[in-house]
């Protein structure tokens, strides 16, 4: 607390005084019960006409940006969270072309059942005050204002680059002084001198963002549409990604964000004489983010709850501090030192973000070195990141080249951390990394899982990657993922609590229907029947602790999967995997339970889907190398078969350029006028190139794990 | 003059058809403002590589040669943005206090002595003397901007009448229809377990239709699927989220009260009986006014914006200087 009284020394007492008592009174805490389990009613609202006991699966969007975020208004982005939510129902956007015109409209042809829009909350303050209308507010004509509104420019006065290019500057200025450091932290020089505008401001875009999620959020008994109020913690300390998104469950949230600049090892001397420090060893406080949260939002007794979801750890590795020295910021998946982390940890962080724009975390299998990062799983393949630091995957510095597995952190991966988590589970007493999974999109274009992957996706960030085939780092970057909530009926708390439960799937993009149970005595022959019930009278779902073991059992898993039939791709093949420790190493292994791995689908050179697979897939399955005294997580990853990559679709529709014809590829690009060639730069990168690029991909799902412990 | 608060003033009188009475309107007062017999329209000169600069920009974005129409839009737009800063310094908006603070900032920047002491005024009137504003974009775009809210203020600050959120109800009632939504029961027959799925639900089919199964027994029938026999009150979605998106999309136009099939999913092949049928139908006003209400202000605040811009236009002689200016079509 001494952090924040000393930044907004007048916020602190404002805060105590103005608690919300929204909907306090009228608070009718209720239960409400369904066969698989109940879920604690804490708002006023009707309940849902549509309302399934054994649970219904909804498709979110849990990771969202608009212009309100400092990235994207320097790129021009013109969406506001209203417009976003307005989005995720099924409308339109507008969306920023490569030159700056708004000249792109997106459209959601697949609504959503629910989404959170996460800006920046670091930079509140000064976007409220550069982007208020009011020329009053002290800092609206500083430096930092006009780059952070576009406010030099107009459509056609400069080049894209150049507009690209100051984009880039000024995002490593707000980056890295007040998302980086791990102590000493400031707000820009506009905000330190105008501290009471940007307090204020910062108010006001808070309050902006929570009423647009209560203006989309449908309380009525039809229960079309649910928003949740969130934001993003950016903490960046020294380009590693410590990101988190805080969701909260209903309308009572905290007075104001706790943000990366709340996170300090040490409280922040005065920004006027001290200049900010970019790197302290060890990283921020995240702790200060969870007691803030504790503080401000659990302990309040007004019904507010909170989850915190870390993303991208593929950027999120540490900071080596070279040959043989400790590291000098941790990965974003640490070690804990003490087992009350680790349950603080595990208490307040019960998904991951497994998939998004900035690649896919799982696992890496990188088919130039052909090695992995501590897996041989080659369907690790796919959408893998050259970068590995944000700055970088960001676009404000240059790319990465290819860094062999060997050089990657381990616990850059999910899969990793989550076969650590049972190491350190039995060290410390407590997993710290008990994971459930989500996917999301990231994108900063104000468009909710907009996950086309075709040539209608127009990049994540404003004019930045407006045509993403023209940079190295841009074109890696993929159309994201979507996020799976098994609940009983589309409303906050229902969701919320499916969340917090881990009942939760993540997927490319595409929609299947993904189910998992894991218990002891499942039979070959369920997947014919009614199983749901079964499933959850007789075992767990998905995100569960597989119960007590039975004397001399197995664990049996039902895992079944459907495809997405609006899009059309049949599913290949159902894996489950499987990580464990023995003889304190970790280990996992990936079985393919249905469908056929080798079942011969593929595309043509025109990208039309060739072979065949299934309109659905099923399987018990029995773990054949089952041993009781043996700590073990199983979850199931569906595989679709291929389809062509949006970048692909990109390129050979826009460009004449076919990156599935290697042979021609670079002479077709050749022959495309200068202006063009700059545009289409990247189109013939693939498996074997840096950047990689897989020209075809198979999209896919993945499920929270089911646990079983010794 | 001040032309949207004399709008404002006059608008009060308006009753039926604001769009079009605001056209009139505006072109009453551009009458009324524009003394009869008078001077020349002032001249309004556009350098051409300004418009230049835009159709490039545009040009390297588009896959083909910048039609007619296209490089008319471009060139439409620029004039449009020029024709707004000259308006708004016609109105004396260089005057506002944004505009003195950046002109200041200028001139304090530019000033042989920063540090002397001077009022922003007089900083202002220094850079507006030397021109410093003219190529400022910040200044640019205050004034454009601003010109730009005004003239649509004179709308939005005025609340539109019952009749007119009725009318805009009626002839946009596409836009607020309620989804259409079915009661229906169902029988899956599951294609994991019957390599025949389909033939097998026809002939299921023709025993439903002889025996004449009422839905209540539907349960009695087919494979315990994934979804029950019953459902409640759906809409397209909900239902595409159960059964799938080619299940929902064939349920449109299905006659109710008799068994029709087999309709395939990613179940298998299912038999429906839709027992209820609601049609989407248009709400009342009052269930959705606010949307309503926040769309027509923004619909008559486009119109008068688009009305206002014509006008304005014409008070001008627009002409378009330099190179290739006669390439040019106003």
């Amino acid at each position: 607390m001494s952090n924040r009284s000393i930044r907004f020394p007048i916020l602190h007492t404002a805060l105590l005084a103005v608690t919300r008592p929204a909907g306090l009174v009228a608070l009718g805490l209720a239960l409400v019960a369904t066969s698989a389990g109940a879920f604690q009613r804490t708002e006023v609202r009707e309940d849902c006409k549509n309302n399934d006991p054994l649970r219904q699966p909804f498709f979110g969007e849990t990771h969202l940006h608009t212009g309100l975020s400092f990235d994207a208004s320097i790129r021009f982005v013109p969406t506001t969270p209203k417009d976003a939510y307005r989005f995720a129902k099924g409308g339109k956007v507008r969306g920023v072309g490569p030159n700056g015109f708004e000249n792109r409209v997106y459209t959601q042809d697949r609504p959503l059942d629910f989404a959170a829009v996460t800006d920046h909350s670091e930079q509140f303050g000064e976007m409220g005050v550069c982007k208020s209308m009011d020329p009053s507010l002290a800092g609206y004509f500083s430096y930092e204002c006009q780059l952070l509104r576009g406010f030099w420019w107009q459509p056609g006065y400069f080049p894209g680059a150049v507009q690209r290019n100051l984009a880039n500057s000024f995002f490593n200025l707000a980056a890295l002084p007040s998302n980086g450091p791990s102590s000493l932290n400031t707000r820009m020089p506009m905000c330190v001198n105008g501290e009471a505008d940007c307090i204020a401001s910062e108010q006001r875009v808070w309050d902006e963002m929570q009423q647009a999620a209560e203006d989309a959020y449908d309380r009525s008994s039809e229960c079309t549409f649910t928003s949740f109020i969130a934001y993003e913690m950016t903490s960046t300390p020294a380009g590693v990604n410590w990101h988190r998104n805080v969701i909260f469950r209903n309308d009572r949230v905290v007075p104001r964000p706790i943000t990366a600049i709340d996170l300090g090892q040490e409280a922040n001397p005065d920004p006027k004489t001290v200049p900010p420090k970019q790197i302290v060893p060890g990283g921020p406080d995240i702790q200060k983010l969870w007691t803030g949260l504790r503080e401000q939002c659990l302990d309040v007794g007004n019904g507010c709850d909170v989850l915190t979801i870390p993303h991208n750890s593929n950027l999120g590795g540490g900071l080596p501090g070279g040959q043989g020295a400790v590291q000098i910021i941790p990965p974003l998946f640490f070690t804990p030192k003490t087992q009350a982390f680790a349950q603080e940890r595990q208490f307040f962080e019960p998904l991951v973000e497994i998939y998004q724009d900035k690649g896919s975390s799982e696992c890496r299998w990188d088919p130039r070195f052909s090695s992995g990062v501590d897996t041989e799983d080659e369907n690790c393949d796919f959408e893998l990141l050259d970068s590995t630091g944000v700055l970088a995957a960001a676009g404000a510095t240059s790319g990465g080249s290819a860094t062999a597995p060997s050089g990657y952190n381990e616990r850059s991966y999910v899969r990793n951390v989550l076969k650590d988590g049972l190491l350190l589970g039995e060290q410390l007493g407590t997993n710290p990394f008990k994971l459930g999974i989500i996917a999301a999109t990231d994108s900063h274009n104000g468009n909710p899982s907009f996950n086309v992957e075709d040539q209608r996706f127009g990049g994540h960030l404003g004019i930045q990657d407006a045509i993403p085939v023209q940079s190295s780092t841009d074109i890696q970057n993929s159309s994201g993922g979507v996020a799976v909530a098994w609940a009983e009926e589309n409303s906050r708390d229902a969701i919320f609590e499916a969340l917090k439960r881990k009942e939760t799937y993540g997927t490319s993009g595409t929609r299947p229907t993904v189910r998992f149970f894991g218990g002891w005595n499942f039979k070959p022959e369920d997947c014919g029947s009614q199983f749901v019930a079964k499933g959850y009278a007789q075992g767990v779902p998905m995100g569960g602790d597989l119960p007590t073991r039975p004397a001399r059992k197995a664990p049996t898993f039902i895992a079944a999967a459907w495809m997405d039939d609006y899009i059309g791709t049949p599913l290949q093949q159902v894996q489950i995997v499987k990580g464990w420790v023995e003889k304190g190493k970790t280990k996992e292994q990936v079985y393919t339970v249905a469908g056929d791995a080798d079942n011969g689908a593929t595309v043509d050179t025109q990208c039309n889907r060739v072979g065949s697979g299934s309109e659905s897939l099923c399987a018990v399955w029995t773990d054949p190398d089952f041993n009781p005294k043996q700590s073990a997580f199983y979850y199931v990853r569906v595989l679709e078969n291929p389809v062509c990559r949006y970048s692909t679709q990109i390129c050979q529709k826009e460009y004449n350029v076919n990156p599935l014809d290697t042979a021609n590829c670079k002479t077709q690009l050749a022959a495309l006028s200068t202006a063009k060639q700059t545009q289409a730069a990247f189109c013939c990168s693939n498996e074997t190139t840096n950047p990689i690029v897989q020209p075809v991909i198979q999209e896919r799902a993945w499920t929270s794990p089911i646990w079983y412990t010794p | 003059m001040d032309l949207p608060h004399l709008v404002y003033a006059l608008i009060g009188r308006i009753r039926r058809s604001p769009a079009l009475h605001f056209a009139v309107l505006g072109t009453l007062i551009f009458v009324l403002v524009s003394p009869p017999g008078s001077a020349p329209p002032p001249r309004l000169v556009i350098p051409a590589s300004r418009i230049e600069t835009a159709l490039d920009e545009y040009q390297s974005l588009s896959e083909h040669p910048l039609t007619a129409e296209e490089k008319q839009a471009v060139v439409r737009a620029v004039v449009e943005q020029e024709v707004l800063y000259a308006y708004a310094q016609r109105l004396g908006m260089g005057k506002d206090p944004a505009v003195e603070r950046r002109l200041a900032q200028i001139a304090t920047f530019v000033a042989d002595n920063p540090d002397e002491a001077k009022t922003t005024e007089e900083r202002a009137d220094e850079a507006a003397m030397l021109g410093l504003g003219e190529g400022d974009l910040i200044v640019r775009r205050i004034l454009i901007d601003g010109a730009r809210r005004l003239i649509r203020a004179a709308v939005l600050i005025r609340e539109p009448t019952e009749a007119a959120l009725e009318s805009y109800l009626r002839e946009h009632s596409d836009d607020f229809r309620t989804t259409e939504r079915w009661r229906l029961s169902q029988i899956v027959i599951d294609a994991r377990l019957h390599p025949n799925a389909e033939q097998d639900a026809r002939r299921l089919l023709e025993q439903l239709h002889k025996a004449a199964v009422p839905p209540s027994e539907a349960a009695k029938y087919g494979e315990p699927g994934f979804a029950a026999a019953q459902q409640p009150v759906l809409s397209a979605r909900e239902l595409e989220r159960r059964f799938g998106h080619r299940f929902a999309k064939a349920l449109v136009g299905l006659p109710t009260g008799s068994w029709e099939g087999p309709i395939p999913s990613r179940f298998g092949f299912h038999l429906v009986l839709i027992e209820e049928y609601f049609p989407s139908r248009v709400p009342q006003l009052a269930e959705v006014r606010n949307e309503v209400r926040v769309r027509l202000r923004e619909k008559l605040a486009d119109e008068w914006l688009a009305v206002r811009l014509e006008q304005l236009r014409s008070e001008f002689a627009v002409e378009i200087v330099g190179k290739d200016q006669d390439n040019y079509q106003l």
